[in-house]
């Protein structure tokens, strides 16, 4: 799978013929063995403009980190519910109790 | 904090997120893919738009479900992901063709060549009109029609409140309906 030796700045510059031989065999070795990356280039070969590939990967890595920020938000906020509460409403329950015993008991 | 994970494998990130359950982890991990999802998109999608919704389709869905399962290739589990949203878009498309187009425009048993050309327009134009809604239209229209989505479900999915959610599925209906209508009273075939 795409990964660490294949990031995005190598197959970009594969894309515009930047790349060194070195690295443009073994993209080309990566993309004989990897379905994924072979349909991904064969995606991206239809983009007439390369140039604009990097501005559409910054434009959806914007909004991936939006929405991931989003979520870590959601997640913090249980933990953001004012503590006292919770230890008050314990304590409300715990007298509650006491005095419901209390009553049976007498 | 993207830098900073420049030189750990996929796996290790993917390890790191599970122990730890930091969304920015997973969002790190994603963002290795998306230049090559939209490259999946841009091969069976053919437009940059529609091969950059597939993408947020596919993080929103990777965003909700890798948490909960234990995924060990991440790579593979993207791929699978996305291509089968592509095929799936292709397949609402074409259901929504065959739905939203007038009977009148129906291909008939045997058509003639006026109405083969008739037919390849009504197509054409229903593709534009589908291409033409803003985003969350389409996202959401697809979900509540196609994927029969409640509007609870649509509001987890994209982050729109149920409110928003009902006010784009009525507007994208309205949409697609006008661009109908205008061209089938500005090409008369009779």
């Amino acid at each position: 799978m795409p990964q660490a030796a294949i990031n995005t700045d190598t197959l970009l510059k594969y894309l515009d013929g930047s790349l060194n031989d070195a690295d443009r065999v073994a993209v080309q070795e990566a993309l004989a063995a990897d379905p994924f990356l072979s349909d991904a280039l064969e995606g991206l070969g239809q983009v007439p403009d390369k140039q604009q590939l990097e501005f559409v990967v910054a434009q959806l890595n914007a909004q991936l980190r939006r929405q991931v920020s989003k979520r870590r938000q959601r997640r913090r906020k249980p933990l953001q519910q004012p503590l006292w509460m919770y230890v008050l409403l314990i304590l409300l329950l715990a007298v509650l109790c006491w005095l419901a015993l209390k009553a049976v008991m007498v | 904090m993207r830098r900073s994970h420049a030189h750990i494998s996929d796996q290790e990130l993917l390890e790191k997120f599970y122990a730890r359950g930091d969304m920015e982890l997973l969002g790190v991990l994603l963002e290795r893919y998306t230049l090559v999802l939209f490259g999946v998109g841009m091969k069976y999608l053919k437009a940059e738009e529609r091969a950059k919704d597939m993408v947020q389709q596919v993080f929103l869905k990777a965003l909700s479900e890798i948490p909960k399962y234990r995924i060990d290739n991440i790579g593979g589990w993207l791929y699978r992901v996305a291509k089968n949203d592509c095929l799936s878009t292709l397949r609402q498309e074409q259901r929504l063709r065959e739905l939203e187009l007038p009977p009148d425009l129906v291909q008939p048993e045997a058509p003639d060549e006026r109405e083969l050309w008739h037919e390849d327009l009504s197509y054409s134009l229903m593709d534009q009109a589908i291409k033409s809604l803003k985003q969350e239209q389409r996202v959401c229209i697809v979900l509540f029609y196609y994927e029969k989505k409640s509007y609870q479900e649509i509001s987890d999915h994209t982050g729109f409140d149920i409110k928003q959610v009902k006010s784009h599925i009525q507007n994208g209906k309205r949409n697609i309906r006008l661009m109908v209508e205008a061209w089938s009273d500005k090409n008369n075939y009779t």
